[in-house]
């Protein structure tokens, strides 16, 4: 499920600093969330990381910032299986050229690697391609970069946004079920973020459930 | 007296006694409120 706003609420953004996502770790339905109100490849470092999660058995919740040095053992172990899904560091070896600027470098590499720049310079770091103090200097202004670059997006349609927020395969699960008189209205309605029926019946009709 | 939430409501009229297929459903329940048998809240 990936949302960026409480609920239906778009005056209520999730903010990324808060969390970037969580995981409900489960046998039969296991369920991951990503906050989309980040960059999409700070959002491909929270899937990764909230997968390690899962792979664990565990549920959490992920405010994984690459900066800080993680405190519990789960969270650094997960943010590192994440990393080197996204970034093998023998392969940052091999791709690596010390040529040009640092920023040019990590632009290179991101296209490479579809990651965050963010996430390059701390494998960076990882790899020894460069000291702590290199890092650290170089974080901050990238970070600042970054965030400059993403823009909103249009307006966008509400119900085509529903199967989005709440996942395809559960929004389906939800509607089938309600049709099908497994599940009242009201809580279906509830669990889907919104509470018009004629929204139902368009989303129904979108998902190809009902004519 | 019974009271009805919300659901019963959603449900009899989106799922089962729509207006146009069983009206006589709605005012029986009309007839129900009015004896005091069955009632509801407020915001319902």
């Amino acid at each position: 499920m990936r949302s960026s706003i409480v609920g239906s609420n778009t005056h209520r953004p999730l903010d990324p600093e808060e969390f970037r996502g969580f995981a409900l770790a489960d046998p039969y339905a296991p369920l991951i969330f990503i906050n989309t109100a980040d960059t999409k490849s700070a959002q491909m470092f929270t899937l990764a990381h909230e997968l390690a999660h899962l792979v664990l058995g565990e549920s959490g919740v992920s405010n994984a910032n690459p900066r800080r040095v993680a405190r519990s053992r789960v969270e650094k172990w997960c943010n590192e299986v994440a990393a080197e899904l996204l970034v093998p560091v023998s392969e940052l070896r091999d791709q690596y050229l010390n040529v040009g600027s640092l920023t040019e470098q990590l632009i290179r590499l991101s296209q490479w690697f579809k990651a965050s720049t963010l996430v390059l310079l701390r494998r960076l770091y990882d790899a020894n391609l460069l000291t702590y103090a290199e890092f650290e200097e170089a974080y901050g202004p990238e970070r600042s970069r970054v965030m400059s670059l993403s823009k909103a997006g249009d307006g966008g349609s509400f119900t085509r946004s529903v199967p989005l927020r709440a996942s395809r395969r559960f929004t389906r699960a939800i509607v089938t079920d309600t049709i099908e008189g497994g599940t009242v209205y009201r809580d279906a309605t509830r669990l889907l973020g919104f509470s018009s029926m004629t929204a139902f019946d368009t989303l129904s009709q979108q998902l190809g459930i009902a004519s | 007296m019974y009271l009805l939430d919300a659901n019963v409501f959603i449900e009899s009229y989106t799922r089962y006694y729509s207006n146009e297929v069983c009206p006589a459903f709605w005012s029986w329940l009309e007839e129900m409120g009015n004896e005091g048998l069955v009632s509801s809240v407020e915001p319902v």
